[in-house]
């Protein structure tokens, strides 16, 4: 496109403006005001503009494209629908000035998109979908296949869906909301219960389950399949059951419950958590110890290390990757669980038990930002742990490295 | 008392648009003067300046919406939620900073160098540094980098001045590049400057080469101007904090006070950049902490005003005066102050402006004068180099540059 092109198309631009303004058209019927008049031939002489300055840069078919969607804002948000006007004048700015711009532009179609189809949760919407499509072009940037882009998005895209809800949930409350529920006084305590309780928990399957692994990765006796098997019996036992279950061996008529009490206290609540968080952390730490190459620790041997320090200066700090991702498993299963808990150990009330209470009694409305509450913690906690993982180790796998 | 106050002359919307109170015509209008100037090329600092006081102007008298820096930030934040739930008010609330943000992706931060009333009023301030006592010859002998650049022409008496007064002139006369413009990342160079002679841009004026200049040199009038300019600082702030807290506790809401916090951290840091001049790049970051703070607080609901939220609406908040003159106060010791280190919409023009199709370029014509970095308000210039994220494309370098190395060019062109 020459200057002299330009320009004639945008004096083109022009007189079609001037005939809107001073005449009706057959058959269009726009009947533009006088300002909305002058506001659309400002967006479409800056298009031009943009449209100009693009051809010097990109090649003809690139400028088609950008007719083209230029063109489909206008048919859709100008057109087709009346309301829809003044948003065109946003669009149609923003598509001529990122136009080029790959991930802005991506960004911005997302955006369009969004707000027009997705409504009423076009935030979450936008979030979600603007989260993959990030990702993905990072991933393009940095020289993933198209395969593995479209992948990745496409993964992405379903995974993000998955949280979409969640994402819908939270929107509609302000941080003061939030902030008067956490003041009301009776949610902050079983959410300090639900922290505490799963913190607890998370050491104790810590204490007992790491040496666990750490023998069933060395030794070899029969009947270790079924051993490793049954270790995974707690993820399988519908929780209710397995309540029961312990309460029958725990509760007032059972055979220890007279000597433990343990039914209404915060150890019933931790024993439930103990029992269906402990196969995360064993299993992640059984893999980590057995990727621990055995000749490591004969090599150990042989410089006359005792058992006991090649456990903990050579497995351990190897393991102590895998085994920390288990300990976050662990304690977010933790802390999520509610049919174990309220059938072992209904008070002390935990946060879990609290919304499904409240949801079940009061209603969705009550329990929703309780929950709300409760997800952000849990959130940040588990962010803040993997975090804490990839700066700790990372630095320890780098420092250690011969 | 109010009637005198109200110097708004507009009393509704200029131009009816749907039907509704959207007035944005006077601003477009502004908007359409830039594009015009970018075209013109002889005397463009005259137009630069003439824009600039008619914005004043129009921002001042005519516009009665809050579209201060924080303004548009808030406002932007508001109205993205609002497309697909009333569409009208999402073009009231975003049309002004999409409109400034598009021309920023292809133009450049034009905003910041052309029309924002904020950056104009430092300009102004600025520029009358040179009647301090003491100020212009401080400034002509180069010694606080950022304030040595903050004549928008500097005459050639000063650039001659700067080079031959400025720095241990047996030295620095066989450098390419004796620059004034001081900022982050010259530690090393400015160590390195009795040896540098051999390196392309040796640029003597870091911080810590300008101290070790100091007190090699023995201009021991260095370091006490700068204790004063700080201590000055510091007196103007807590005057101003009694001032706003005596006087004007009345007030209805207490919102403004995020204006006199905002300045108050201005001087801070000012006072950082003033003593230590090395540090002005990393202060630079500090926009996006502005910036995020600012958006946490929409964030949180709260609504915080400008330091220059004064000229808009007719809530005469005195805080928001107060630190708004504070602000133009800082330009004396570092100019356009608030525009380097703190303004959140900037640095938004900033990063449209580091993708932007429009660009400074240097071409091979570059002597290594640096009468660039001498015109530059953000000290945006560093050995010949523009950096794009602090550039508020005045134009400036380009207009001063005596061998027309300095161009405007679209990407692509060569």
């Amino acid at each position: 496109m020459r200057r002299g092109d330009a320009i004639g198309v945008a004096l083109l631009v022009v007189l079609v403006h001037a005939i809107l303004a001073y005449g009706e058209v057959a058959g269009l019927r726009l009947r533009l005001t006088h300002v909305v008049n002058a506001a659309l031939l400002a967006t479409n002489l800056y298009a031009v503009l943009a449209l100009y300055l693009l051809s010097r840069v990109r090649p003809a078919r690139t400028c088609a494209f950008f007719v083209a969607g230029y063109a489909l804002l206008f048919g859709v948000f100008f057109l087709y629908n009346r309301e829809w006007q003044p948003l065109f004048f946003l669009y149609g700015i923003l598509y001529a000035s990122v136009f080029r711009l790959p991930f802005a532009h991506g960004l911005f179609w997302i955006y369009v998109a969004a707000y027009t189809l997705a409504q009423p949760y076009p935030l979450a919407a936008f979030i979600t979908v603007g989260a993959a499509f990030s990702a993905a072009y990072a991933a393009r940037k940095r020289g993933a296949g198209r395969l593995v882009t479209g992948l990745l998005f496409g993964g992405l895209l379903a995974f993000c869906a998955l949280l979409y809800p969640l994402l819908c949930f939270a929107s509609p409350d302000s941080v003061q909301t939030l902030l008067r529920t956490w003041h009301a006084g009776d949610v902050r305590g079983p959410i300090l219960t639900s922290l505490l309780s799963a913190t607890l928990s998370c050491l104790v399957v810590i204490a007992f389950g790491v040496p666990l692994a750490h023998a069933l990765a060395k030794a070899r006796f029969p009947g270790k399949p079924i051993v490793e098997g049954a270790i995974d019996l707690p993820i399988l036992v519908p929780q209710s059951a397995a309540g029961v279950a312990f309460l029958w061996v725990l509760g007032e008529k059972g055979p220890l419950g007279a000597v433990l009490h343990l039914p209404g206290t915060l150890a019933g609540v931790v024993l439930a958590q103990v029992f269906v968080s402990a196969p995360f952390l064993i299993k992640a730490a059984l893999t980590a110890f057995e990727a621990v190459d055995p000749e490591l620790e004969q090599a150990a041997r042989t410089e006359g290390a005792s058992e006991l320090s090649i456990l903990t200066r050579v497995a351990l700090p190897i393991a102590s990757r895998g085994i920390f991702v288990g300990a976050i498993l662990a304690w977010s299963r933790a802390v999520s669980e509610v049919g174990m808990v309220a059938v072992v150990s209904y008070y002390p009330l935990t946060a879990p038990v609290l919304v499904f209470e409240r949801s079940s009694q009061a209603g969705i409305d009550q329990a929703r930002p309780i929950a709300v509450l409760l997800v952000l913690w849990c959130v940040w906690v588990f962010i803040g742990l993997q975090f804490l993982r990839s700066a700790t180790f990372a630095r320890w796998v780098r420092g250690g490295a011969p | 008392m109010t009637g005198f106050l109200n110097w708004k002359l507009l009393r509704s919307n200029l131009a009816p648009f749907y039907e509704s109170y959207v007035e944005l015509a006077a601003f477009l209008a502004l908007l359409l003067l830039v594009a015009i100037s970018m075209t013109v090329r002889r005397r463009r600092q005259l137009w630069r300046h003439v824009v600039q006081a008619l914005s004043i102007a129009v921002f001042f008298f005519l516009i009665s919406t809050c579209l201060g820096v924080f303004g548009l930030v808030r406002n932007a934040w508001f109205g993205l939620e609002l497309p697909g739930q009333d569409d009208l008010r999402a073009f009231y609330w975003l049309a002004p900073t999409v409109a400034i943000l598009g021309l920023s992706f292809t133009f450049g931060p034009v905003f910041c160098g052309w029309i924002c009333p904020t950056g104009a009023l430092q300009e102004l301030v600025g520029s009358l540094r040179g009647l301090l006592p003491g100020g212009a010859g401080r400034q002509t002998s180069g010694k606080v980098a950022g304030r040595s650049s903050d004549l928008p022409y500097p005459s050639p008496a000063g650039g001659a001045g700067r080079q031959t007064r400025g720095r241990a002139a047996g030295r620095s006369s066989d450098l390419p590049y004796p620059s004034p413009a001081g900022s982050a990342g010259r530690q090393t160079r400015g160590r390195a400057a009795g040896r540098s002679s051999d390196l392309p841009y040796p640029s003597p004026a870091g911080g810590a080469g300008r101290q070790t200049r100091g007190k090699v040199a023995g201009r021991s009038g260095d370091l006490p101007y700068r204790l004063v300019v700080v201590a000055l600082i510091a007196a103007g702030m807590v005057v101003y904090l009694v001032v706003v807290r005596a006087v004007f506790s009345t007030r209805a809401s207490q919102l403004e006070d995020s204006a006199v916090l905002w300045a108050a951290a201005l001087a801070a840091i000012v006072a950082v950049a003033v003593l230590h001049p090395g540090s002005d790049q990393a202060l630079k970051r500090l926009r996006w902490v502005s910036l995020g703070l600012l958006l946490a607080m929409c964030l949180a609901g709260i609504t915080v005003t400008s330091p220059v939220h004064f000229v808009f609406s007719n809530v005469h908040d005195w805080a928001s005066l107060l630190s708004s003159l504070l602000i133009m106060g800082m330009s004396l010791a570092v100019m356009r102050a608030w525009c380097r280190y703190l303004c959140p919409f900037g640095v938004l023009c900033s990063l449209a402006g580091t993708v932007a199709l429009r660009r400074i370029t240097v071409t091979e014509a570059c002597d290594g004068c640096n009468r660039c970095a001498g015109v530059c308000g953000t000290a945006a210039i560093e050995r010949g180099q523009v950096a794009r994220d602090a550039c508020t494309m005045c134009l400036a370098c380009v207009d001063a540059c005596p061998q027309g190395a300095l161009l405007e060019r679209m990407e692509g062109e060569g």
